[in-house]
């Protein structure tokens, strides 16, 4: 890796804000709860390792980004970038006993990814 | 992406009636966005096979577990242990992944648990229609977006055929004409010209297994050319 | 100088007044007028969407249908892919704890003594003992969170302050009125705490996490998804 390009603050700002309301409401409804492990098949195939928890992804992703309103290290995008691209398959199946739509804001986690550079790479 | 369907319990049914520890394996990839072959249609197969057992008073084991994507052995590592352990594998992916899956276990039985249909679009929720025969030669560029080898009944290239009825097709008045719709398409974008260059017929490499090297890899897999 | 003295300095008597006074009153219309306001803005949101139908010839033919008994066994076996059957102690604990939650003070003979005395009209009310039994469910079933958000490493890699804030200001109503009613600790003041953590809760409905209490209806039974209920005809409009 380490060719991240520069974080560009702006370009993540501008994701965040077409998208605020829904970032938003995702956030301000995700109760925590949790119950939305086991619907994501890998978190059950990886041990119930917590980190593959759909809420744990979107929080940790576009989340964290909407927080910090888009200032983040390199380093912390790259983590995001595993989070989304390596951790989530986005097979669209996650269920939330509220109904927040995890994949839309999964995708925007990506989004910001791509506009950096940072996708999976499956030939790495 | 790809699009399949379950199939019917009664003939999964039939498939496994000798075997009594059924794997079956679910995939994360194009199955599961359209809900045929993901995790929860795993657990669905396995109970509609649990209550089909109970009340044929027959026995029979199933076990569950959705792999990545059954389409790459890399994913499939995890599988080694349960399907040593298992009589048979229902594959809930599409026909490749049931391939691969077969092909990686040769000494165990590997039956299809759902109908791959098509290369399609998700036109609502558990609604999709095909758009793509995955024929290897794209023509969309001169047939403004309409694919005439899925559309066209007889997948004709140089214009519709002597059957066309209006703007629908002879087998169906149902059906769209897509070079009707190709026509009004490329009217609109004032491109008729496309289509007045002859297109060769069709090389039909689909009757053989197809290969596809994407570009940047030719050096790793082409043998050197003499 | 002992609790009750406290309670009885003027200043003091005038502040206990108007939080038993005008600032329920307050908490209500805030809770109210915000509940409004926030359901329009959640559907504002939303949008209406046209359910596509497939062209005729393409008829769906139903199966052939299973009797009631197997019906109901089917269902049974098949719960098995809902969250009942994932996490059903979970369930079951979120259940009961919103069911009383919403119930319990709804119902309650102590706030339905007070309705009549400001309205002359009132709910009928569940027996003292009825009640008990609900308060102490949502104490348990509050404590059951709260031991998960603990000891549970997938909700504590989630968990945040702001979580126990809300469990706390979800439960004090309760435990306040609970430990009030039986007249364990000071009974003046613990009707005191009663009153603000109900107040609190209230105002704190429309403007937090709370909002779920409207926001599942919505989500869940209007807007078209894979885990959806009923009939929805609405889709998100971001």
């Amino acid at each position: 890796m380490g060719k991240t390009p520069e974080i560009n603050t702006d370009s993540i700002k501008s994701i965040l804000k077409q998208n605020r309301k829904q970032i938003k409401l995702g956030l301000a409804m995700c109760a925590h709860c949790s119950l939305c492990a086991e619907s994501c098949f890998l978190f059950v195939s990886k041990d119930n390792d917590p980190e593959y928890m759909p809420s744990y992804k979107f929080i940790n992703s576009i989340g964290r980004l909407y927080k910090k309103k888009g200032k983040v290290s390199k380093q912390a995008l790259e983590e995001m970038r595993d989070l989304v691209f390596e951790k989530c398959v986005l097979c669209t199946r996650c269920y939330c006993p509220f109904g927040i739509d995890i994949p839309s804001l999964i995708t925007l986690g990506r989004s910001v990814c791509r506009t950096h550079g940072l996708f999976r790479e499956y030939d790495r | 992406m790809i699009k399949a369907k379950p199939k019917p319990v009664e003939e999964i049914l039939n498939y496994i009636a000798p075997y009594q520890d059924i794997l079956i394996v679910g995939c994360g990839g194009c199955v599961s966005v359209c809900l045929a072959g993901g995790q929860k249609e795993v657990t669905i197969l396995q109970t509609e096979l649990e209550l089909a057992r109970d009340k044929t008073k027959s026995t029979g084991q199933f076990s569950g577990y959705t792999v990545e994507r059954q389409c790459n052995e890399q994913y499939l590592g995890s599988l080694d242990d349960m399907v040593e352990t298992a009589d048979c594998v229902l594959s809930m992916a599409c026909g490749a992944g049931v391939q691969l899956l077969a092909e990686k276990y040769p000494e165990k039985p590997v039956f299809p648990a759902v109908n791959t249909i098509a290369i399609g679009i998700d036109l609502d929720i558990g609604l999709y229609e095909e758009r793509c025969r995955a024929c290897g030669e794209c023509v969309l560029a001169y047939t403004a977006g309409v694919c005439p080898v899925t559309r066209c009944a007889k997948g004709l290239f140089n214009g519709p055929c002597g059957g066309t009825n209006g703007e629908k097709c002879e087998i169906s008045a149902d059906i769209n004409c897509a070079w009707h719709e190709i026509y009004t398409r490329l009217k609109a974008q004032d491109r008729l010209a496309d289509i007045l260059k002859i297109q060769p017929p069709m090389q039909w490499q689909n009757q053989v297994k197809r290969t596809i090297v994407q570009k940047g890899y030719e050096q790793r897999y082409y043998q050197e050319s003499i | 100088m002992n609790m009750t003295a406290f309670l009885t300095i003027p200043s003091i008597a005038v502040l206990l007044d108007f939080i038993r006074g005008p600032l329920v009153w307050l908490s209500f219309i805030i809770f109210g007028l915000g509940l409004i306001v926030q359901t329009f803005r959640l559907l504002n949101l939303t949008q209406k969407k046209e359910t596509r139908r497939l062209a005729p010839g393409k008829e769906f033919v139903p199966q052939a249908t299973l009797s009631k008994r197997e019906c109901f066994f089917r269902r049974l076996a098949f719960l098995k892919i809902t969250i009942i059957g994932q996490n059903a102690c979970m369930v079951m604990f979120s259940f009961l704890f919103h069911v009383c939650l919403v119930i319990t003070p709804i119902f309650l003979l102590g706030h339905n003594v007070l309705l009549d005395t400001s309205f002359g009209f009132s709910f009928i009310s569940f027996s003292e003992k009825t009640s008990d039994t609900l308060t102490l469910i949502v104490l348990m079933s509050g404590l059951v969170f709260l031991l998960r958000r603990l000891l549970l490493p997938r909700v504590r890699i989630l968990t945040t302050v702001y979580d126990f804030i809300l469990l706390f200001v979800a439960i004090a109503p309760f435990l306040t009125g609970y430990l009030a009613h039986h007249h364990i600790f000071n009974y003046n003041i613990m009707i005191i705490l009663h009153i603000l953590s109900g107040e609190l809760m209230l105002v704190m409905i429309p403007f937090s996490k709370f909002f779920h209490m409207v926001f599942f209806f919505i989500s869940r039974f209007m807007i078209i998804s894979e885990h959806s209920m009923g009939a929805p005809k609405r889709s998100w409009q971001f």
